[in-house]
């Protein structure tokens, strides 16, 4: 199940084409992927400080909380379209199928650190406590492989169900507002918050904020918790990946 | 010692009567009784060896199965019933160029293609002079890939994949494409590797071909008809087409 690993110049070569790619030879190609959701804070933050106006530092918590949903939008949109929209490697060749989810995932990864780091000069203008940013090595190889487990579902779905992409984007759209973006956690009633704190972006968004934002060492039940439902992705991933690959020639 | 070993393979293909290929055509078939489908045998009862050191042609009208049956062989369409063996490093070539992409450099995509087909980056980079060499396409080696005709990208292709140390090579129709005297250096390359022990099992229109360069070969539609001598293989091939 976990051959495929060990071919690691594959997925090592399409992983840096793959984000070579998406920077394509622009020398600004990262400046690019910031704005998007650099306008979209500042706009959401205009209209909804209000609701915020209780929370330390409000406009980094926004900024964070947006980058952090922006990264798994497009790395489940795009971990989606991952065996579609590489069918010919499919249908010709006999690269391990996991590799194409995965290799997007981790370009995506890649790519959604760095611009993370690129925040950090802004975080502290805005005095931000980034005594732990460190922690990110840490903690955003978590968020990938998390990622990784659910585009191991989603990207053989997608092969099956040609509108999960339609689908997907409205959940995408659902899961902002229930994230703790431009509203406190406080703002969730008192009996819900069980439920709520599910959620284990909930949680990882919350360490996110601690590192970037507030100077924190994460909750480490938290991660704790966040860790587990990864694993569970993971395996659960595999094993569907496993079940549906083997229509996947005939469909594509 | 035999290189392919191919018993009694059969492939089916269901081809649904109305199409589901989204989640709410799924839906509405469901609500409506169920998919049906239209089955249809590709490939019924095959069975072939091939030699090791031999080159095997296969031939046969179009739709006549031999795209899949290739696939089958490469391991990459599991078959419905029987079995396929093969001793040694298998490349498919089922197109030429598969992976490629048209923004970057020629050397970049003679790196993915060359990993994508099994070759060691280093080994690739070691080589990278020689491909393009062979290719005959020195001159271009920064351009970027769109800015290559598609015959010099067939080139590129091909001579990427002879540079990846095959045991077995499975060709699809791949030299559809180039002009002439590529496509005798190509076949000339691939007899000399063929002496230095390499098999080849490969799919051609052309009866010349096969005739010219194959060991044995084998006349397939749905199931296989004809076998052996190329030269009769050919012959019966000439008359299943008269007979239309």
């Amino acid at each position: 199940m976990f051959e495929y690993l060990k071919k690691r110049d594959i997925i090592l070569t399409l992983t840096k084409y793959e984000f070579k790619q998406r920077y394509r030879g622009t020398a600004l190609g990262v400046a690019w992927s910031l704005i998007e959701p650099f306008l979209m804070a500042l706009v959401l933050y205009a209209i909804f400080s209000k609701l915020l106006h209780r929370t330390e530092n409000r406009i980094l918590y926004v900024i964070v909380g947006i980058f952090f949903h922006h990264y798994f939008g497009k790395g489940t949109s795009t971990g989606l379209n991952a065996i579609i929209g590489k069918a010919h490697l499919v249908t010709k060749t006999t690269v391990p199928r996991e590799i194409l989810p995965l290799s997007t995932t981790l370009a995506y990864g890649l790519s959604s650190f760095i611009e993370m780091v690129i925040l950090l000069p802004g975080i502290i203008y805005f005095g931000g406590d980034v005594r732990y940013f460190f922690l990110l090595l840490i903690i955003h190889p978590i968020y990938v492989l998390l990622v990784y487990g659910i585009n191991l579902i989603l990207s053989p779905l997608g092969v099956y169900f040609r509108d999960l992409k339609e689908i997907w984007s409205v959940v995408n759209r659902i899961l902002f507002f229930a994230l703790p973006i431009i509203y406190p956690i406080e703002m969730i009633p008192e009996n819900l918050l069980n439920i709520y704190m599910l959620n284990p972006l909930v949680r990882l968004l919350n360490a996110y904020r601690d590192i970037m934002v507030y100077g924190n060492i994460p909750n480490i039940y938290d991660l704790g918790y966040v860790v587990a439902i990864t694993l569970i992705l993971l395996i659960a991933g595999h094993v569907i990946f496993n079940k549906l690959e083997k229509g996947f020639v005939e469909r594509l | 010692m035999r290189a392919i070993e191919v018993s009694r393979v059969s492939k089916k293909f269901k081809i649904p009567v109305e199409r589901a290929d989204t989640l709410f055509e799924r839906i509405v078939s469901v609500l409506s009784g169920g998919l049906r489908y239209k089955e249809f045998w590709a490939l019924k009862d095959v069975s072939f060896e091939v030699e090791e050191g031999e080159i095997f042609g296969i031939i046969g009208p179009n739709g006549g199965g031999k795209t899949t049956l290739l696939s089958i062989v490469a391991g990459i369409l599991p078959p419905d019933t029987g079995e396929v063996r093969v001793n040694g490093k298998v490349v498919p070539i089922l197109g030429l160029g598969v992976g490629f992409n048209p923004e970057l450099s020629v050397k970049d995509n003679v790196i993915i293609y060359g990993t994508i087909m099994g070759l060691r980056k280093n080994e690739i980079e070691k080589r990278f002079e020689e491909i393009l060499q062979f290719a005959e396409i020195e001159e271009f080696k920064d351009a970027k890939l769109k800015n290559l005709s598609s015959g010099m990208r067939a080139r590129i292709a091909f001579s990427t994949v002879i540079n990846t140390n095959p045991d077995i090579i499975i060709a699809d129709e791949i030299l559809a494409v180039g002009d002439i005297n590529f496509k005798k250096k190509c076949y000339k390359k691939l007899k000399e590797m063929n002496e230095e022990g390499v098999t080849i099992l490969l799919v051609s229109h052309s009866t010349g071909v096969l005739k010219k360069i194959c060991d044995r070969a084998a006349l397939l539609k749905r199931s296989i008809i004809e076998f052996g001598e190329p030269k009769k293989v050919v012959r019966k091939y000439k008359r299943l087409h008269a007979k239309k």
